[in-house]
């Protein structure tokens, strides 16, 4: 059984301006021990799904399952003992000023009632983790943004949750210190078997987390899947949206002109979108079939990189030669996947 | 003497009443349900707020004769100080929790508090130096107020500088009186901003 399970949610907000709906028929599911992401742009109800997730926000139809248990139908109380055992970190982190490091991650403890000792020790536990044993003293004003960060992560852990909820963990740090915590939330997740929901819209966060990405567009959930399989389908659309890019897939024109004396001669090239996954992304699969099939290659943008499971790399290029048909066959069986679009 | 002891057991007694009130309009203005009480307690508070204090003393003249069995004298006076500070003190409190961010809102409603620890563990500690800086303004309000009572018989500095200054012209009485008004509303202040700025962080 899945830890958590959505099925049909929605949600929506009325103002002056009428009604909006914010989550439309929102279906996925979540299994314990992964790492999912939520990407999508701003205002497309990535926050909003998280914040219904534990009933900040009431949702006005559909069920959320957690364990079995629709909490959708849950008294107050409940609903106060279902937020104990979901970790929550915010965005800008919402530590509590007038407490110490230590009140601060304590606080969870404290509201069970635990003795001292066990506070104690529980909290210089998760602070050795965190590596952050010697702000203990501290208070929050006096911490940079990877300690804030490291501490609101402390806090959610502290009770050991079935859950963890972050809310764009990375938007308010520095790149280096992002790929810190990065690690420590992927540690997380590998030591403690920890589930996480992570919102996001940095590209390296979906590429650094997720054993699986979920996709939202104003609203509706478009995709959920692995991650290379959500670059190669939707590639295009996340190359504009979240990397400012029309460059990737669009303008070749400038490329194609400049080549078309030379081309016209052969046949029609063929152009083809080329997603590498695992270690063919390392090998040169293409090279070794090119010359074995004696096609010409014009490579016109690419790209490779780390996730967290594999290298994921694709590849732009125009193919011309007898034999294209017959190598863009033998292609599809050795990498991830090949579009070919005809005429270019 | 007895302007310190009207605003000692004024400011202490506007303290008690005023935060909870505060408190409670807060939390009834946070939650649907409690719509309708809010609005009663927000009508109320601003009614009494905006009264002259003057004015309040003489509408108050019967109950304060009920409770404190006189009309003259400084503890009828701190009965009518502390009536008239009580809903100061409350929006005092209330603005100052209202300016919590919603994020710490947010983070308590995720770690599953009650409304008792939300109130206890989270709105009072969190606004700790804020609330000190209220009781410090209310305070000087109440020295200001301690006069206007001295002029209808609570005595005091207040009815010093009236009776001998005022009524038979002996003006160096009113500099003194309002020499030491002022030394006491600085300390007041000055102890004030001490005491929040040790509670900050």
């Amino acid at each position: 059984m899945p830890l958590v399970q959505v099925q049909d949610l929605c949600l929506s907000f009325s103002d002056k301006n009428g009604f909006n709906r914010v989550l439309d028929n929102i279906s996925f599911e979540v299994k314990e021990g992964e790492i999912i992401s939520l990407l999508g742009l701003s205002g497309a109800g990535k926050t909003s799904l998280l914040r219904t997730l534990n009933l900040l926000q009431i949702p006005d139809s559909g069920t959320i399952e957690i364990k079995e248990r629709d909490i959708t139908k849950l008294t107050l109380n409940q609903i106060r003992n279902l937020r104990k055992r979901i970790g929550v970190v915010f965005q800008h982190f919402n530590l509590f000023k007038n407490k110490n490091v230590f009140e601060n991650i304590a606080f969870p403890l404290r509201l069970q009632k635990l003795e001292k000792k066990e506070v104690r020790k529980a909290v210089e536990d998760i602070a050795n983790e965190m590596n952050i044993q010697d702000k203990l003293r501290s208070y929050p004003s006096n911490l940079s943004g990877g300690e804030k960060q490291r501490v609101a992560l402390a806090r959610a852990m502290i009770v050991n949750p079935d859950l963890l909820l972050l809310d764009e963990p990375s938007s308010a740090l520095d790149p280096k210190t992002k790929v810190r915590i990065l690690d420590t939330v992927n540690n997380l997740n590998k030591v403690h078997n920890m589930t996480i929901i992570v919102v996001t819209h940095d590209m390296d966060v979906v590429k650094s987390l997720s054993d699986r990405v979920a996709y939202l567009k104003k609203g509706k959930l478009i995709f959920i899947g692995e991650p290379q399989e959500f670059f190669s389908t939707m590639g295009k659309e996340i190359s504009r949206d979240f990397e400012g890019n029309e460059y990737y897939h669009t303008n070749s024109d400038g490329i194609q002109k400049k080549d078309k004396g030379r081309q016209s001669n052969k046949m029609n090239p063929k152009r083809a979108f080329i997603y590498f996954w695992g270690e063919k992304a390392e090998e040169p699969v293409l090279w070794e079939l090119s010359s074995r099939h004696n096609v010409e290659i014009n490579i016109i943008s690419g790209n490779i990189e780390k996730l967290k499971h594999g290298t994921y790399g694709h590849l732009e290029c125009d193919i011309t030669g007898e034999n294209t048909h017959i190598f863009l066959n033998k292609l599809e069986k050795e990498v991830y996947k090949v579009d070919v679009m005809d005429n270019v | 003497m007895e302007t310190l002891y009207m605003l000692f057991f004024s400011g202490a007694l506007a303290t008690l009443f005023g935060m909870p009130l505060g408190i409670t309009l807060y939390m009834t203005s946070r939650n649907i349900k409690y719509r309708k009480l809010y609005s009663a307690l927000d009508i109320v508070v601003n009614i009494l707020r905006s009264i002259p204090f003057i004015i309040l003393v003489l509408l108050l003249i019967p109950l304060t004769k009920e409770v404190t069995g006189t009309i003259i004298g400084p503890t009828a006076a701190v009965f009518n100080l502390t009536f008239a500070a009580i809903p100061f003190m409350a929006r005092l409190v209330e603005n100052s929790l209202k300016a919590i961010p919603q994020g710490i809102i947010d983070s308590s409603l995720c770690l599953g508090v009650n409304n008792r620890e939300f109130i206890f563990k989270i709105l009072i500690p969190e606004t700790l130096p804020e609330q000190v800086n209220n009781v410090t303004v209310m305070l000087i309000n109440l020295v200001t107020f301690t006069a206007i009572a001295g002029a209808v018989g609570a005595g005091g500095l207040g009815q010093l500088a009236i009776n001998y200054g005022y009524y038979r012209f002996q003006w160096d009485m009113v500099l003194y009186s309002v020499l030491i008004l002022i030394g006491m509303s600085q300390l007041i202040q000055w102890s004030g901003t001490k005491i929040s700025a040790l509670l900050k962080h």
